[in-house]
């Protein structure tokens, strides 16, 4: 007999029961592929803009920075005041997705944009997030062609625009949306990235500090386009 | 690791003794407790979201054979590939059948306590490969060449001068006398050194907080962002999960999750929650190209129809810990294998047998805060008692602790007796002892009363209080 073979008889056993039968494996199917909520917090509910507000809020208090911004044309001079604030390096490097590329990069020529994945030299990456969730102010990141993992968590400043309008309450609508969006049976992408705030560790002496191994700092550029 | 939980008595000694220890104890005890209150005040639905938590483990429990297969089933069906074992032994063997079909020289790892019950890392080094602990803590103490002292926070025990020593012992490349006083100095050195070897690793290993049976992916919570670099950068990434780390959907993670960093950081999330599925897809920029899952039983399928069930339920959210008084004393490398505290206790019988963990079960003062606490309401003090009853059948407390409680019954027995010599003790232990309401210590009991003091009987038994009162309160 296989492991696999032991394994199944023995939690079987231990059950007290052979394999499920008909009904009960009904009764699992539906509940697999229609999967319901369960107990949805209040906190993240609300219009777009309550959701909006609180995702800031939230994201805040992990030690995100959120600039509120109303039109595409205003990331490469908010970017750079951002970066010099923080002291850091102008070169950035940018997801090859249409909607970064599409940005006037050329209005702050200070700015060395470079599309294309992490390298280890790099300290700023940009990545436009597939979401956010408003309840814990977090950032949801959806790897595919265009949208390499790396960029979240190698450059020690990670930038993540986010347009407001995707911001979901709570994890349960943002699942709703990746399985509608795919439409697909098997509609997870590779690896989809909950990021809420910078990398930390209190592994020393429990003293809390930032940017162990991923990015020392998280700044979202919130878009606000919807008048535009 | 070679468990010495039999030596409980031993190690207990050595920790009560062992000052750094203590002081590294206190701020635990105060610390996690307080970040999870302040967390739970700011989350009303917290208990109803633990009920839900509960009901849906239980769920999983009962039809665990075929939401494992539904995972497997999924999990293949992207690409990935399950391999399902009995035993670490087992589990160790696929590991590194896995690692030398890749050819691997270095393995970075994310924190796994499937990982630590496996001992993987003794393994691989024995055959060759070297594995690197990637989660700052795990890195000291396997620097240190230490079990973790806590689930959630591995080196919680070790002071930064400490930790300081292990980076100048190993970093023999770096300046010799390069400052490391602050944590932020270690914090830097450590960043560098190991960003280097997750780039140049040839397989990751991460743990896992919960496999999907709706989409056979596997999930990771971290702080620190380590678990994510180890499974995006290598060309090979290994799973490791216990058969009851499998939960229906996507909805049921996310309730799950929402309970889990609450518990003991006192965060809505941990920083980074990943969600894995399959090796890289055709036109995916970066990612592994193979993905296995290890599904280990290791004693679970037992537990699962026995009186330790509830067990299961465990997400090792680390926060049964911090409230326990006694954790809070000895720490957690007295319980002497690579889990502790109270899920520790309960555990660890069930997977290293009860002759190798013997008096374990002693490590509670039945006081309840481990299960008032349990985000998933594990009824560890009613498990830790059927532990004790074994104990005592077995013959592994001492023969003095044994006649103790053979008198006692005896006395209990012959309800007369026992209230002329029990009022007779405390009126005479009351006399002594009133005016400071307390004994700072006690003959034969010193060991005991180092640490805290006696209360004195207040001159009259409990029995004798409630007669006067008529039987009422
Ligand atoms: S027993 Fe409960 S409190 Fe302790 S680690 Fe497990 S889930 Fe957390």
């Amino acid at each position: 007999m296989s492991s696999r073979e032991i394994m199944l008889a023995k939690i079987r056993n231990s059950l007290g029961r052979g394999p499920l039968g008909g009904d009960a494996i009904q009764a699992i199917e539906k509940r697999l592929k229609n999967p319901t909520p369960n107990t949805i917090p209040a906190r993240g509910q609300g219009g777009a803009k309550e959701r909006a507000a609180t995702f800031s809020k939230m994201a805040s208090q992990c030690d995100c920075t959120v600039d509120l911004l109303n039109d595409v044309s205003e990331i490469p001079g908010a970017l750079k005041t951002y970066l010099e604030t923080n002291n850091q390096p102008m070169a950035i490097r940018v997801a090859p997705v249409a909607d970064l590329q599409d940005i006037p990069w050329d209005e702050e020529p200070a700015l060395v944009v470079n599309y294309g994945n992490a390298e280890e030299t790099d300290h700023v990456g940009l990545i436009s997030a597939w979401g956010g969730v408003a309840e814990s102010g977090t950032i949801v990141a959806l790897s595919g062609p265009q949208n390499p993992t790396a960029l979240n968590f190698l450059p020690d400043t990670f930038v993540a625009l986010l347009y407001s309008k995707k911001i979901a309450s709570n994890y349960e609508e943002a699942w709703s949306r990746v399985r509608s969006e795919s439409n697909q049976d098997n509609f997870m992408p590779r690896t989809v990235n909950w990021i809420t705030g910078p990398s930390r560790t209190a592994d020393i002496e429990q003293t809390l500090l930032l940017g162990v191994h991923g990015p020392r700092r998280v700044h979202i550029l919130l878009l606000d386009n919807e008048k535009s | 690791m070679k468990p010495t939980s039999a030596n409980f008595y031993t190690n207990v000694d050595k920790a009560l003794v062992d000052k750094t220890l203590q002081k590294a104890l206190r701020k635990t005890a105060v610390g996690f407790p307080m970040l999870r209150a302040k967390a739970i005040d700011a989350l009303p639905e917290f208990d109803t979201l633990r009920d839900d938590a509960v009901t849906l483990k239980n769920d999983v429990l009962d039809n665990l054979d075929y939401y494992l297969e539904r995972f497997e089933t999924k999990a293949i069906e992207q690409g990935g590939q399950v391999h399902w074992c009995s035993d670490t032994q087992e589990a160790n063997e696929t590991v590194l059948k896995i690692c030398q079909a890749a050819n691997a020289k270095t393995v970075t790892k994310g924190k796994s306590m499937i990982g630590e019950e496996m001992g993987v890392n003794e393994y691989l080094e024995e055959h060759g490969i070297e594995p690197i602990e990637t989660d700052l803590g795990e890195y000291i103490i396997q620097l240190r060449n230490e079990p973790p002292s806590h689930i959630v926070g591995p080196a919680i025990h070790v002071p930064k001068e400490e930790v300081a020593e292990a980076f100048k012992e190993a970093h023999t490349e770096l300046d010799a006398e390069r400052s490391l006083e602050e944590p932020q100095e270690l914090l830097e050195e450590a960043r560098a050194i190991l960003r280097e070897k997750f780039i140049n690793a040839d397989v990751g290993i991460t743990g896992a907080n919960f496999l999907v049976a709706e989409t056979g992916s596997s999930a990771i919570v971290t702080n620190e962002g380590n678990g994510d670099l180890t499974q995006i950068l290598p060309r090979v990434h290994i799973v490791l999960a216990s058969i009851e780390k499998v939960v229906p959907t996507l909805e049921d993670a996310s309730t799950i999750l929402r309970v889990l960093a609450r518990s003991i950081t006192g965060q809505d999330l941990s920083v980074y929650t990943t969600f894995s599925t399959g090796p890289r897809r055709d036109d995916d920029i970066d990612g592994p190209e193979e993905f296995h899952v290890i599904l280990l039983d290791n004693g679970r399928s037992e537990m699962l129809g026995n009186e330790f069930r509830d067990m299961l339920r465990c997400i090792r959210c680390g926060s049964c810990l911090g409230h326990c008084p006694i954790y809070t004393t000895i720490g957690g490398h007295a319980y002497g294998w690579v889990y502790s505290g109270p899920m520790g206790k309960v555990l660890i019988p069930n997977l290293i047998g009860h002759e190798q963990s013997k008096h374990l079960p002693n490590a509670c003062t039945m006081c309840g805060k481990c299960e008032e606490v349990c985000p998933l309401r594990i009824p560890i003090p009613t498990m830790n008692r059927v532990w004790r009853g074994k104990e005592h059948e077995a013959k592994y407390s001492s023969r003095a602790s044994r006649i103790a409680l053979g008198f006692w019954a005896f006395m209990a027995k012959r309800p007369k007796l026992y209230h002329l010599l029990a009022g007779f003790k405390y009126s005479i232990l009351g006399k002594i002892g009133r005016k400071k309401g307390r004994f700072t210590s006690v003959p034969f009991a010193s060991a005991w009363t180092e640490g805290r003091d006696l209360p004195s009987p207040q001159g009259r038994t409990f029995q004798q209080q409630w007669s006067d009162r008529g039987g009422k309160r």
